[in-house]
């Protein structure tokens, strides 16, 4: 099974060809909006990090700057610095040129000024969009797809509607080669017995308790026991009555492969099949993570109904049932209430969600990416208590 | 100069008459991003917060939530919900109205057919709120119906002229909010000040606030604890200001200005310029735009104190 897509320097194949304006830090937020404003075609995105960071947390943080400036959906990329960051710009610009690409970076001190920041990203931004367009586009096997799953706003249908049925487009990304991400690790909070069962290893199995029990033994640091914050306000509202039944609904994501890695929040898979990514339960920042660990699609199920996407990755959402897909319609691509609604089985929903898959890979636009959506943001774990 | 305000219904003050949008989730910023973008007149802030937060955390993001909402220099405030977030728009909604007179409304995406849906009952509320505001007028007001945030580089609070500054606020009538970490601003006060969370506001002439872990977050908190205008003394050029505070910006080194000196309001070399920066806060309180404002550097970045779940 193939796709047409981009095909990268360093190997990776994206499936959009994106003009990213990158601030690596707060200070250039501004400047980096100006430009996309200005430049149509451009893309950014709004961060809060990148300043006074350090540690594991600051790694963190850069792990997902590389991950976006290298990413495949990412043809160019004008990489915005205040000047007073406490890492090297010139990493995360060597991350984006060793994958290939062409990389502008601008900081404010060097420049002059915003107004020389804004002058000089337009300049580069109108260069790289007329430059992209000469970029070959190749028909390549599935097995060059890394999906990343998710699931927001859940409800009472979640798990028996969309969540299988992706779970069916994930078991076959896997079964063509492919890699497919599960994350959201809060939300396998009672149910990771059942993942360990599937890890290909005891150590992966392993470490999938140990995933677990962090995020718990974290919260609990807050004083806060999750498994009596969960489910959220709108989960209940939907119909959901324990974190246990959102965790065993949440997991069908991942469909039946074995799971073959465990890997930390925006790194990149070393293996092909499921992989566990550790990642908060927040929609964004689970998005984002994936999204630097180099996921080219996400499918995001939804009950109650959300609008977010990704500036740099078409997110298929799909509801869990017919009403949100009508009250959303502006923001839903996908119906699986008609698994609830008997219309169709979880297999046949799952063809169907796979087939639209393919169309969106093959550049049919989601409803986040007509709306523009370009919602950020970057799990911390260095917070000042 | 006489300064020039906006008399409030709920008896506060502002200097500027702000509509402001404000997601209470960061599935909400798109409808008010499309809204600033096409009613530019439209204030707003874009986060990543008000969902999976909990404990001590989640109640400070909704403190500084329902601060900004009644922020004295905003005439009406949108909070945009999504449905089902962490943070309740709808409770946050319900709370600002017991609370205070100030124009709030609340629109839910989930309830609203989505992001279109949303931002066209935004698009009346501007409408009918832009025709409210439309006679109104500003009139006379004193420095001491105004609280100012001031800022410095880390270093800069031990130094003498960051420190006339705030005592020169002071002497004009001006409530002063500090950073805590930055308490040498007002070395010259002989009273204990007293010293409250981020993004709080106390009843004294003087006080001191918990600062954020960057000076984005803290120049946020500062607004949060109701600042009208934001003063920020530093030796760097930067790009960010506060939505809702006017955030004036003087360099205090030379060279910084002579090559930056488009992002920056003044430049503060010895005493002599105090009373041009009085001056100039005086005017910018009473409507004219500072750079931060000129530009549109309107920025928002919230204090955690709390991880993601």
């Amino acid at each position: 099974m193939n796709f047409l897509g981009y095909p990268r320097a360093d190997g990776r194949i994206g499936v959009r060809n994106h003009v990213l304006i990158l601030p690596v830090s707060y200070e250039m937020n501004q400047v980096a909006d100006r430009i996309a404003r200005t430049v149509p075609g451009a893309v950014t995105f709004r961060n809060q990090h990148g300043l006074d960071q350090s540690g594991e947390d600051l790694a963190q943080t850069l792990r997902v700057y590389k991950g976006f400036a290298s990413h495949p959906n990412v043809y160019g990329v004008v990489l915005l610095g205040w000047g007073h960051e406490p890492f090297d710009l010139m990493e995360i610009a060597d991350a984006a040129v060793i994958a290939g690409k062409p990389v502008e970076l601008i900081t404010l001190e060097q420049v002059g000024g915003m107004r020389q920041a804004i002058e000089r990203g337009q300049h580069s931004a109108k260069l790289f969009l007329t430059d992209r367009d000469q970029s070959p586009q190749e028909s390549v096997p599935l097995s060059n797809i890394l999906l990343g799953t998710e699931c927001g706003g859940s409800d009472a249908c979640s798990g028996i509607s969309a969540n299988p049925a992706l779970g069916v487009v994930s078991d076959k990304v896997v079964a063509a080669g492919g890699t497919s991400i599960l994350s959201e690790t809060t939300e396998l909070i009672g149910a990771e017995h059942l993942l360990a069962q599937r890890a290909v290893t005891p150590e992966i199995g392993a470490q999938i308790l140990y995933i677990v029990r962090r995020i718990e033994e974290s919260s609990m640091r807050m004083g806060v026991d999750l498994r009596g914050a969960q489910p959220a306000p709108g989960n209940i509202a939907g119909g959901i009555t324990t974190i246990e039944e959102k965790s065993l609904g949440c997991i069908h994501k991942a469909g039946h492969s074995p799971i073959v890695e465990v890997i930390e929040y925006a790194q990149r898979p070393t293996k092909s099949g499921l992989v566990i990514m550790d990642t908060p339960g927040h929609d964004i920042e689970q998005l984002t993570g994936m999204v630097a660990g180099g996921s080219q699609i996400v499918i995001f199920t939804t009950g109650r109904g959300t609008p977010t996407g990704s500036p740099i990755v078409p997110v298929i959402k799909v509801s869990t049932n017919s009403f949100t897909y009508e009250r959303m319609r502006d923001n839903i691509d996908f119906n699986a209430g008609t698994i609830v609604d008997r219309v169709e089985t979880v297999a046949q929903a799952g063809e169907r969600l796979f087939q639209q898959m393919l169309d969106v890979l093959n550049g049919q636009r989601t409803q986040a990416e007509k709306l523009g959506h370009r919602e950020f943001g970057i799990y911390r774990i260095g917070q000042s208590f | 100069m006489t300064l020039m305000g906006f008399l409030r219904k709920d008896g506060s003050l502002g200097i500027r008459n702000h509509l402001f949008a404000m997601p209470a989730v960061v599935c909400a910023n798109q409808v008010a991003l499309d809204e600033a973008q096409k009613h530019p007149q439209i204030k707003y802030i874009e986060h990543q917060h008000g969902c999976a937060q909990i404990g001590a955390d989640l109640e400070q993001t909704r403190q500084v939530m329902m601060a900004l909402a009644l922020h004295p220099n905003v005439y009406a405030t949108m909070i945009v919900g999504l449905g089902c977030e962490g943070v309740i728009a709808r409770n946050l909604y319900k709370d600002a109205r017991a609370k205070s007179q100030k124009n709030v409304d609340l629109v839910v995406i989930q309830e609203s057919g989505g992001t279109l849906g949303t931002e066209n009952q935004i698009d009346q509320w501007v409408s009918q709120r832009e025709t409210e505001m439309a006679p109104l007028q500003r009139s006379p007001i004193q420095w001491s119906d105004l609280v100012v945030g001031v800022m410095v580089d880390p270093g800069l609070a031990k130094a003498a002229l960051p420190q006339s500054c705030v005592q020169t606020l002071f002497e004009a009538g001006a409530r002063v909010v500090l950073p805590a970490n930055q308490r040498d601003l007002a070395a010259s006060w002989t009273t204990p000040l007293p010293t409250v969370d981020y993004g709080n506001a106390a009843p004294n002439p003087v006080w001191l606030m918990q600062p954020g872990a960057n000076e984005l977050e803290t120049a946020t908190g500062l607004t949060a604890a109701g600042a009208h205008l934001l003063l920020h003394l530093t030796a760097h050029p930067h790009a960010f200001g506060s939505p809702l505070a006017p955030t004036v910006r003087w360099c205090v080194e030379e060279p910084c200005y002579h090559q930056f000196h488009g992002d920056f309001d003044g430049q503060l070399q010895d005493k002599l310029d105090l009373p041009r920066l009085m001056d100039q806060l005086a005017h910018i309180a009473s409507g004219q735009h500072s750079v931060a404002e000129t530009y549109s550097m309107d920025d928002f970045a919230l204090y955690r104190i709390g991880p993601t779940v």
